[in-house]
């Protein structure tokens, strides 16, 4: 159990989460402390973070001003910027949502890691408005849409301002307990404007059961409009875009490595928290030997997608088969998908198989570190190649369209987006307690230590609701 | 509310043991029945042999019919041993401890099932063997070692081979407890097959660690089966087969549809067996909420075949689409997968009242399974049944009398082989639900008592 002297844990070695051994008052103490005292390293990474995204957003208009949306090529890294962060920032809220829904215990202190990058949002919504002029309408190409009103545009839009709206709604409802923890427990008057908006929750029996269903709901309905939006993404803006594309499992593949994205996101975020985040009492191996068995898991469908994508064209041998495969696979992206299939499958499957190194908390963060990395060789290899010149209304491929590499704007403009995303979580953890109280506050009642037979073990409440 | 309670030990054995050691009034009813609809499907099968495939609806351009339907159908049903057992155990879901067993001899004997089928098809089996062995690698005449039509039998053999592994494995203790409890040629059997069990702790991690290596190694080769199950279809050309999503559409399906007949089949386990101590609302429950995730991603993949198929307009796989979606029988069958394989049950499924009743969950278990199998029907024979350039023959398939009692005879077998397991091996594994039963906990969250588990780190 830890020990409280004067503010300070002293952590004993225990490979479980300390947090679970805390009265409730230690955990109130402790989020809110957490939320007002923001260190020197908070401002100085935010001012960098801040730097980036301005250069980001200037990148962005030197494109727009010297291209305008007339060449989509010059778009490609835009795309491979609101892809890139759809496959890991949007993805992220997933994590919890999948928890929640398992009843897991050990998602607890994860929860609000995992739902807070809903605050991100809006960068994905901005580039996506910029992007959506670039798409050509569906007359005289292959589109899912057949013939629908005002399609793509409308129809991306609903998805994907749809998609932030709900992962905003998401973050906002499970928050309302604990903005309502820091109304009530924050006096001298520096409690944020957020805490205003929980003043009607005072945890009533129903307004508990209105804050799980919501929040149940929410989840629920934010990983299928992630599904969604991601199957559409892939559909309008990488494969109608490449002639004769025509994968059925692609649009599956793209939300699966999504996830895969996500949980690493997670992972990383947690090894940050627990390092300089003052988190280390709350994230244990526990969190991290769960959230590594995802990214396993997820590694292999990642490699089973991929090769259900690769194998059926191979078989099929047709010239334009062929030229697809060599576009995607081998001759004109063999380095990008190289390196996405060795970080994104190889290195969680190697280092991840063994129990000790899940166990662990570096190996995670190291695959999920790579993870991240091979997802951007991986959305540079299919946003360029959708992006890259050639003619979108011929029925097939005939030659191998040239290969985008970036520029040192299209570099200043994915650096920027990412950088806006990591500067608009900080923010928002300045103004929702991480991780989250009330959760925790959960966790502690329904977990206990006993003996069992010669040993002590952990038993775990599951109440049937 | 829980249902559970804990349970002497002794009493425990006893009940469980109560299909090996006492034939009940349903046991002998469904001996009585299922072997009436195997001799007329023994009896079809040699009416078949003996004049030949010309009996059965088989014909050009339509050659693959209700058998290999049915292999496809009974080779997805097998995936819910897997998926329950290797799954669950390897997440220590608690709710699997009383199906895992049932799930497992279940995934056996539908691979059985599904592995005759293609043999019975081919109207000479004893000339496919004199065809295919010696397998001719050198001359390059047969079909391509890489084919998927080379690779499928493979995978199912190795699925086949794992699965008496990762069962026999798992039943161990119970037949060291069965040879404990028994006299004559039962002792005899028991104690060959016990391995000289003494129920000590090495013992114990040895079985322990080999089930949990074997489930996981059982994961891949569950994925792999249904995966090259499905390139039998979508390595050719053919239009509407041709598609990158069968994989892990099938995988899917076979998940769905084997879960369901997991379902079906505790529910007779508490009918036959009495087994409503052990199989309760709780466990219903527990599955319900897993089927609702896995039918929604089935349609998900489903819709994802379909609106790919269609995506860039070839005049080909549009003609047979529009026969899929407009024509007799396939319009039925369109309503019948998605009515009964999604739009009842899962609606039913979401409401905890309704998972909890054991014949609704019966009954949406068995409309999922004739959705299934009329998807299976759905995506097969379409495939062959179009003209185009080269078509010189052409009728549509309509199956015969022989291949319908063939079908009805696939489905009398597996439960047959199923109540044959039961009279000698217990159905619901007995260390699993004593182990369950000492795992057994409570925890005081103010007044009320929340049911809770032990868990190891």
């Amino acid at each position: 159990m830890a020990t409280v002297t004067g503010g300070h844990h002293v952590p004993e070695p225990s490979p479980v989460t300390r947090a679970w051994d805390y009265t409730p008052g230690q955990l109130v103490r402790d989020g809110l402390q957490r939320l007002r005292a923001k260190g020197q390293w908070y401002r100085i990474s935010l001012i960098i973070l801040a730097i980036l995204t301005v250069i980001g957003i200037i990148a962005l208009i030197v494109q727009a001003i010297a291209s305008g949306w007339g060449d989509r090529e010059n778009w490609g890294y835009v795309a491979v910027a609101f892809g890139y962060i759809m496959s890991t920032v949007a993805a992220a809220p997933c994590v919890c949502v999948a928890g929640r829904l398992t009843r897991a215990h050990w998602r607890r202190p994860i929860d609000r890691i995992s739902e807070i990058w809903a605050a991100a949002m809006i960068v994905p919504a901005i580039l996506f408005l910029l992007l959506m002029w670039t798409v050509p309408n569906t007359h005289g190409r292959p589109t899912i849409w057949f013939g629908w009103w005002a399609a793509p545009y409308l129809w991306d839009a609903i998805l994907v301002l749809g998609l932030a709206f709900t992962g905003y709604a998401l973050l906002y409802v499970s928050s309302i307990p604990d903005l309502a923890i820091a109304r009530a427990q924050i006096e001298d008057g520096s409690a944020n404007w957020l805490t205003r908006k929980a003043e009607g929750f005072f945890g009533t029996q129903s307004q508990w059961r209105v804050i799980e269903r919501a929040v149940a709901y929410l989840g629920a309905f934010y990983v299928v409009m992630y599904i969604g939006t991601m199957t559409v993404i892939a559909a309008d803006f990488i494969m109608s875009l490449i002639p004769g594309y025509k994968s059925a499992i692609f649009p599956a593949y793209f939300a699966i490595s999504g996830f895969g994205g996500g949980v690493a996101v997670v992972v990383v975020t947690a090894s940050i928290m627990r390092l300089w985040g003052g988190a280390e009492d709350y994230l244990g191996r526990e969190q991290f030997f769960a959230l590594a068995k995802i990214q396993l898991a997820l590694g292999l469908l990642f490699a089973y997608f991929i090769w259900t994508d690769f194998v059926i064209p191979w078989y099929g041998r047709m010239p334009w088969e062929i030229l697809q495969i060599r576009l995607l696979y081998f001759d004109s992206y063999l380095w990008y998908f190289v390196a996405a299939f060795a970080l994104c499958f190889i290195s969680p499957l190697v280092l991840l198989m063994w129990t000790k190194l899940r166990r662990g908390r570096v190996g995670p963060f190291i695959v999920s570190s790579g993870v991240l990395i091979g997802l951007l060789a991986d959305r540079i290899r299919l946003f360029s190649s959708a992006f890259s010149d050639k003619d979108i209304t011929e029925d097939r491929l005939h030659a191998l369209p040239p290969v985008l590499h970036p520029g040192v704007l299209d570099w200043l403009i994915v650096i920027g987006a990412i950088a806006a995303c990591i500067a608009l979580v900080m923010l928002a953890m300045r103004l929702i307690p991480v991780p989250s109280i009330w959760e925790m506050t959960e966790g502690t009642r329904l977990r206990a230590r006993r003996r069992f037979h010669n040993v002590e073990v952990t038993i775990i409440g599951k109440p049937d609701y | 509310m829980q249902e559970r309670r804990n349970l002497p030990q002794m009493e425990v054995i006893q009940e469980l043991l109560l299909p090996v050691t006492r034939t009940t009034m349903w046991m002998w009813i469904g001996f009585i029945v299922l072997g009436t609809i195997l001799a007329a499907f023994a009896f079809a099968v040699a009416w078949m042999f003996y004049w030949g495939i010309g009996v059965t609806g088989l014909n050009r351009p339509g050659m693959w019919g209700f058998m290999i339907v049915d292999f496809v159908f009974w080779i997805g049903i097998s995936h819910a041993g897997v998926m329950i057992s290797a799954i669950l155990r390897l997440t220590q879901a608690e709710w699997r401890r009383p199906v895992t067993r049932a799930a497992e001899v279940m995934t056996m004997f539908s691979l059985m099932t599904a592995m005759t089928l293609p043999f019975i098809h081919t109207g000479r089996p004893w000339r496919t063997a004199y065809w295919v062995f010696p397998y001719d690698f050198w001359r390059g005449i047969f079909p391509d070692v890489r084919s998927a039509l080379v690779m499928d039998p493979s995978a199912v053999f190795t699925y086949l081979t794992g699965t008496i592994l990762f069962i026999y494995i798992t039943t161990v203790p119970d037949i060291a407890t069965l040879r404990d409890r028994s006299t004559g040629w039962r002792k005899g059997l028991y104690r060959v097959l016990a391995l000289g069990w003494q129920n000590d702790e090495r013992q114990w991690m040895i079985q322990a660690a080999t089930g949990f290596l074997l489930a996981a190694l059982m994961l891949s080769i569950f994925v792999s089966v249904h995966s090259i199950v499905s390139w039998d279809f979508s390595f050719s050309l053919d239009p509407v087969w041709h598609t990158s999503v069968w994989a892990p559409y099938f995988v899917i399906g076979a998940v769905h549809s084997g879960v369901s007949a997991a379902v079906t089949l505790m529910v007779l386990m508490r009918w036959m067996f009495g087994f409503d101590k052990y199989i309760r609302e709780e466990h219903f429950d527990a599955i319900g909420r897993l089927l609702v995730v896995v039918a929604t991603a089935w349609v998900f993949f489903f819709m994802l075949d379909v609106f790919f198929a269609l995506f860039n307009q070839d005049p080909r796989e549009t003609a047979v689409m529009k026969m899929r979606f407009e024509q007799w029988p396939y319009t039925l069958m369109l309503v019948l997968i998605f009515v009964f394989g999604y739009f009842i049950p899962v609606p039913i499924w979401m409401f905890r009242k309704f998972r909890r009743n054991i014949k609704l969950m019966f009954w949406t278990s068995i409309m999922v399974n004739i959705g299934m199998w009329s998807e299976r029907y759905w995506l097969v024979v379409p495939g062959l049944e179009r003209k185009y350039e080269w078509t010189f023959d052409w009728n549509f398939y309509r199956p015969g009398i022989v291949e319908i009692t063939i079908i009805l005879g696939t489905f009398a077998l597996v439960p047959f082989l199923f109540m044959c397991f039961s009279k000698i091996f217990p159905p619901v594994s007995i260390w699993e639900e004593k182990e369950g039963q000492n795992f057994l906990q409570e925890i005081k969250v103010g007044k009320a008592s929340i049911p809770a588990i032990v868990r190891e780190f």
